[in-house]
């Protein structure tokens, strides 16, 4: 490795900041579960499984936005019965993933350029971490 | 890094008077998660997807002044990116309206921020480059993108993908040491690989 190769290789990666203990939402639960374990952990992101598959990711605001359009097709609902007429499947987008091995600096990038709210981190294809926005904004700001 | 050169000027209002479909519809039009509420050029308030959620079913009969936070928390122009990176961690949030003399004249948001400090980052270690191409398949997978950039004397000093939509082939990309990206970037094509972009860190992209 040249000298400038490893003083780059040696920044620090997403594996050093990442959250390894996640909550994941399967595609056929409901956003009524998704709502229920957001207000009550605080968290704002799932990554969604199918199987052991990732199958995209969950934010706050796509069950926002779900919950609007529901509400709009069926006035007379409540809330809480919407949310538990839909699943996770037809709300979630796409995962945006980087290797564990990727620089804090590229995660952001990726993040900036696509506007995601955060990034699922895989090693040999399986699930393994996820960094936020404020994570990454964080170490950005601290470097 | 200032503020004022890194902020969104004349960034989408609403008044206080306004009904919540109108911020709602103007949060959707523009993909913004907050707007700031203006009367007579002066900030009023800030209202964001959060707030709207307290109140749904009812946009039609709730103005923004009942829904949005009152006297946020601002920065000035001339306040540093690194300042206002810290305020965002410590509340909490994702953007600052940027105000003088109460009168707004912008926002910034995190994606600003980050923008920033990257940039800043790249201009300072120069020489890797960000290569995308789509992954199809085993003949187009990475094993064999790895081969020619190998082939090609590069190095790989990390790889991701990302995915454009749900059921697309994944995005991957490279980060490549070395300034010969561009011809590592045509071996993919003769490779057959459908190569989407070569960014240089800090620089301009090249498709």
């Amino acid at each position: 490795m040249s000298p400038n190769a490893s003083a780059i290789a040696s920044k620090k990666t997403v594996a050093k900041i990442m959250t390894r203990d996640m909550v994941t939402l399967k595609v056929n639960d409901t956003l009524r579960l998704a709502d229920d374990i957001m207000n009550l952990a605080k968290i704002r992101h799932f990554p969604v499984m199918d199987e052991s598959k990732v199958a995209g990711v969950v934010h706050q605001a796509d069950l926002l936005h779900a919950s609007m359009r529901s509400l709009i097709e069926h006035p007379k609902d409540s809330l809480r019965q919407t949310l538990g007429e839909v699943v996770v499947r037809a709300v979630m987008t796409p995962a945006t993933t980087v290797s564990t091995s990727a620089s804090i600096q590229d995660a952001a990038r990726i993040m900036v350029d696509k506007n995601t709210e955060c990034l699922l981190v895989m090693e040999a294809e399986q699930l393994v971490g996820l960094v936020t926005r404020t994570d990454l904004l964080r170490e950005l700001a601290m470097s | 890094m200032i503020v004022g050169n890194r902020m969104t000027k004349h960034p989408a209002t609403v008044g206080p008077e306004d009904h919540l479909d109108q911020a709602k519809a103007k949060m959707e039009a523009g993909r913004f998660r907050r707007l700031p509420v203006v009367s007579d050029g002066t900030l009023v308030g800030i209202i964001t997807e959060r707030d709207l959620r307290e109140h749904i079913g009812h946009f039609n009969q709730v103005k923004v002044n009942g829904a949005m936070i009152e006297k946020p928390i601002t920065i000035t122009p001339g306040a540093t990116v690194e300042e206002a990176a810290q305020i965002l961690l410590k509340r909490q949030i994702g953007g600052l309206p940027v105000v003088e003399k109460d009168m707004l004249i912008g926002i910034i948001t995190t994606n600003d921020i980050m923008k920033a400090f990257l940039d800043v980052m790249g201009a300072s270690a120069p020489g890797s480059t960000r290569v995308d191409f789509i992954l199809e398949g085993e003949e187009h997978g990475l094993t064999e993108a790895s081969r020619i950039v190998n082939r090609e004397g590069g190095e790989i000093l990390g790889v991701g993908t990302y995915l454009e939509k749900i059921g697309d082939n994944p995005v991957c990309y490279l980060r490549l040491l070395s300034g010969n990206a561009e011809k590592i970037a045509k071996s993919l094509r003769s490779g057959g690989f459908d190569v989407l972009g070569v960014h240089k860190i800090g620089g301009e992209s090249k498709v």
